[in-house]
């Protein structure tokens, strides 16, 4: 899975914040708050190879049941594809 | 006489330019010292360059045929581009090349091309010099915004005006009141507006400052004076005064908006908001929704003086 638009990602005020940069800046306007887990899924996403593999990176991080940590990540990667964000491609097929 | 250098907040520019060059009335007030004045096709720039003085020299010419300059530069790029109805910016060996027009036209007016860390050349079009006095347009091409931020320095879009002796800064989308807000503490308590769009904050010594900027959009105040910043005021338009400070995430959504940010850059954008975080963990936002009444001034007032200036 792969993120399609650029963003810088820092943390201001004690908040993870989102922001559109390049190209991305004339879609989308505004910020994007994250909780400390979906941060941790938007780092993460590259990398891992398979949305179980996500879950496990997810419950050997934080302190969350694996069910949970499920939940969280199809909801967070939902929202992302809702929103054009990531790219799923063909290569993708172990998700 | 547009040739010569500029202090703007702590940074100091050298411009060359015809002797020619239409420029904005407000320039003056940003020219410092006596630097060389006359324009000269032998003036030696690597010898301006050199003096570490300098945050950037500016090389201006007139282009007379700048269509055909835009394809030759558009040769150089070498990394990524960004457009947008207005402008297109791209990457190229010696950093960030701008080509700028008007929006909805169809020709430019200037284009802005670095030739190295602390160099920029700019060319205005033949065809654009009688708007060359109007400061957004003559400004732009200067790209300041890019400088300032390798100063820790950034512009927020706001009527900035003197209240005893310390900066209060108005800010908010365009058309909310701004300058509205800045005349009314003029005629009910006698402040100065230093500069009715726009201010260049930056921290000095360990004090936050709200600096003159030379742009000033239709509010045609700007005035070059420094004044540390007591606190950062967004307007909301209502019909009751009322007032609370700003915290936080809301903070960030109010402000984040209102500064001027090159949104195509990652490393500008990643910049502002760390500079950002430490100017919302010193500097009280506050929220003011307002009417166009003296009550809208006393309820603000009031709340500036029971704060002192704190982060309630």
């Amino acid at each position: 899975m792969k993120i399609i638009k650029e963003f810088v990602l820092r943390n201001i005020a004690g908040e993870n914040v989102l922001v559109p940069t390049g190209a991305a800046s004339q879609e989308l306007n505004g910020m994007i708050t994250m909780t400390d887990t979906a941060r941790f899924i938007w780092e993460n996403l590259e990398k891992a190879q398979s949305l179980e593999l996500l879950v496990e990176a997810i419950t050997n991080t934080y302190e969350v049941d694996e069910e949970t940590a499920r939940r969280d990540a199809v909801g967070m990667i939902n929202a992302l594809l809702q929103h054009g964000l990531v790219d799923f491609s063909r290569e993708d097929h172990t998700w | 006489m547009v040739a010569g250098r500029y202090r703007i907040g702590d940074v100091l520019i050298r411009i060359n330019a015809p002797s020619d060059l239409p420029c904005p009335e407000n320039l003056r007030l940003f020219k410092e010292g006596i630097g060389q004045t006359e324009y000269s096709e032998n003036w030696d720039r690597e010898a301006d360059c050199a003096q570490e003085i300098y945050a950037c020299v500016y090389t201006v010419r007139i282009a007379y045929e700048i269509e055909t300059l835009i394809e030759e530069l558009k040769k150089r790029q070498t990394g990524r581009s960004f457009e947008r109805e207005d402008l297109t910016v791209f990457e190229t060996d010696a950093g960030e090349c701008r080509f700028l027009n008007f929006k909805g036209a169809d020709w430019h007016y200037a284009i802005s091309n670095q030739t190295g860390e602390k160099s920029c050349d700019i060319w205005f079009s033949v065809d654009a010099l009688s708007c060359l006095t109007l400061d957004t347009v003559f400004w732009s091409a200067f790209c300041l915004e890019r400088l300032m931020i390798g100063r820790k320095a950034v512009v927020l879009h706001c009527a900035y005006i003197e209240w005893n002796g310390a900066a209060i800064l108005f800010s908010a989308p365009s058309g909310t009141g701004k300058s509205t807000q800045a005349d009314l503490w003029k005629r009910y308590r006698g402040t100065r507006t230093l500069n009715g769009d726009r201010s260049l904050l930056m921290k000095k010594g360990g004090r936050w400052y709200a600096c003159g900027w030379p742009i000033c959009g239709s509010s045609k105040i700007c005035v070059n004076k420094s004044y540390p910043i007591k606190a950062i005021i967004m307007l909301r338009q209502a019909k009751c005064n009322t007032v609370r400070t700003l915290h936080g995430i809301e903070a960030v959504r109010e402000v984040l908006p209102q500064l001027m940010i090159n949104s195509w850059n990652g490393v500008f954008q990643f910049e502002a908001m760390a500079f950002l975080d430490e100017l919302l963990g010193e500097i009280p936002v506050y929220m003011l929704a307002c009417d166009i009444s003296e009550q809208a001034v006393n309820c603000l007032e009031e709340y500036l003086k029971r704060t002192d200036g704190r982060k309630t």
